[in-house]
Order: structure tokens, then sequence, then C-alpha cells
């Protein structure tokens, strides 16, 4: 059954779906598996920290996967991801304990188009906010 | 000694050939994507919820890893003895580092259409900027702005992408080059 959320239904400062997880040797192998990137800093703890991390740490792409998974189930299976922005700030590594979360900051209708402006992150245990971010979501309107 | 001035001006604003993808975008890689961020969403991982399956935005750039996704799997961390220095990284366009590790630093993601399975995708990467800015891991990190323009088989823009990618030293190289760490 197809899931639509509407413009209308969205509300300034609703939550977006967060998800938190733990950064386990297991999820450091599904991350090279899921964003096929092999740098050796994203897997091999070592090498991580001659590089000045703590330890293994998780990748852009999975980043961007965790961000997205919080959009794409606010905005239902119509919506659209317009834009995403984010700024890789701090490590998220083997061992931490991470959170995806968001809100929505404003409203508007712009060129014919139902947007959602959007406030997203990655927090973790150690540092709080690791990667900032934004998005802007098209959602369908009733009116249409 | 680094010429950023002389580098500057040699890369920005240089663009790759439009390069396609080896292998069309696929249902397998696109779970195994989900399925590292217990993404359970049914619009990508069932064949048949919808009437094409989409493929998450954030999966793209997967499908348009022309350089390190070929017949004998993803190119290697590891430069390979005889590489040109540089020619490890699949963002540098080979122009010169500073040092010899990379790290992302943040990106912008636009998307314009829908790519589904089935769909063949293609990128050129265009050097947008190029600068020297001081981190706690090296005080002259180089830094590197692409732009990836993703096109689909209809050579229609589908995203773009705008990666901000840092080079710096590790200790043994900062110690060789004489510089403190901050």
């Amino acid at each position: 059954m197809t899931r639509i959320v509407h413009w209308e239904d969205v509300k300034e400062g609703d939550a977006l779906p967060s998800y938190s997880m733990e950064i386990t040797t297991t999820l450091i192998v599904d991350q090279v598996s899921g964003s096929q990137d092999y740098n050796l800093m994203h897997h091999d703890t070592a090498f991580a920290r001659r590089q000045g991390a703590p330890d293994a740490y998780v990748n852009t792409g999975f980043i961007e996967a965790l961000l997205s998974r919080s959009l794409t189930d606010f905005m239902g299976d119509t919506g659209w991801l317009k834009k995403l922005k984010h700024q890789m700030r701090r490590f998220n590594a083997l061992g931490d304990t991470i959170k995806v979360a968001g809100k929505v900051t404003a409203k508007r209708i712009e060129g014919g188009e139902h947007l959602v402006d959007c406030e997203v992150w990655v927090e973790n245990n150690r540092d709080g906010v690791s990667v900032p971010g934004t998005a802007i979501v098209r959602l369908p309107s009733k009116e249409a | 000694m680094y010429d950023i001035e002389a580098v500057r001006r040699e890369w920005i604003g240089r663009t790759s050939s439009k390069r396609r993808a080896k292998y069309p975008v696929e249902h397998e890689p696109i779970r195994r994507h989900c399925l590292m961020v217990g993404n359970e969403n049914p619009l990508y991982i069932e064949p048949g919820y919808a009437g094409r399956t989409p493929c998450p935005p954030t999966a793209l750039w997967i499908f348009s890893m022309v350089e390190r996704l070929g017949p004998q799997g993803p190119k290697l961390g590891k430069p390979k003895p005889g590489d040109k220095k540089g020619s490890e990284s699949p963002f540098s366009l080979g122009m010169p580092m500073i040092g010899s590790q990379f790290t992302n630093m943040g990106r912008e993601l636009e998307f314009f259409l829908p790519v589904y399975v089935g769909d063949h995708l293609s990128t050129a990467t265009r050097t947008a900027d190029i600068f020297i800015k001081s981190t706690r891991l090296d005080p002259e990190s180089l830094w590197i702005v692409n732009e990836d323009i993703i096109t689909n088989q209809n050579d229609e823009v589908v995203c773009l992408i705008r990666n901000t990618l840092m080079n710096f030293r590790t200790a043994d190289e900062l110690k060789a080059a004489g510089v403190t760490p901050q």
C-alpha cells in the first residue's frame, strides 16, 4: 500500500524519524559492503589511528544513507528529496553509539512546489553532533 | 614545496570526460546499501512494491563510481607499486597532493530525476576549488572541491554532487617535512 505524506499534514517543529545504532565490527563490515568503499580508514583500526582518528570510522556513504533513511521514511513513497547537504565534522568510530535525527524547520511553496526545509544530523556519545546537515523535501499537496 | 597557486591555475575548472559506469543500477547493491543502515523501506528492497524499483537517492554514487568498480571489484585504498602519486584517489583527477591521506569533509547533493533499477549512469567530474586550510591533522591540509555531474542513459542530469575532500599528511610525513601538528 502506497504511503503518502501530504505537505498540509506536516508542521514546523515536527520531528523526523530517529534511529540509533552502535558501530560494531559487524556494522563496519556492512558499511564496506553497502558503500563499496574499501578505504582502510573505514575498517582498519591501526590505519585509522595513524590518521588521527579514535578508531576505524564510518564513511560518507554510510552517513548519507543514514540521513536518507530518516528523510525518505519521513516523506513517504511519493515525496522527493531535492537537496541534502552535510558536513563531516567529527569521526563516528567503532565503539560509538550514533543517532540520526532531524526536524522540520520551515514550509514554503516555491515555483509551484510544496517544500519542507529540514535540519538533520548525526550525533554520537563522544562528541555530540558529529554531522550537521540540512535538506529540502518536496511533498504532494492535497490541493493538487 | 607545494605550489598551491600553480595547482589552482592548472586544475580549477578542469572537467573529466563523461565516463559510463561499468554496470547498470541493480537490486542487490541497493539491498546492501539499505541493510547497512537498517533501512527496510519496501520501496527500495521489495521488487514489485512499486511499478519500478527506485534507487535510494544516496545510493546513486555507488552506481557512478566508475573508476573503482570494475570486473575485479573496487579499487583498494592502498596505492600499488608504480602508481602515479595521487592516482589512487578517484577524486583527485591526478592533481598533485600534499600528503598520502584523504578524508571526506562533506557533500551537497541535488536530485533532479528519479533513477530506477536498470538505468545506466555516467559521471563527469569538475574541479571547482582547491585551497589550503589548517586543520588539527595537518597545518597545511589540502582541500579539494569537486562536482560530479551524474546523467542517465538518456543524457539527462539526474544528480549533482559537490564533494569536499581533504588531503593531509601522516605523522611520519609531517615529521619528515619538519612540521609540528597543532
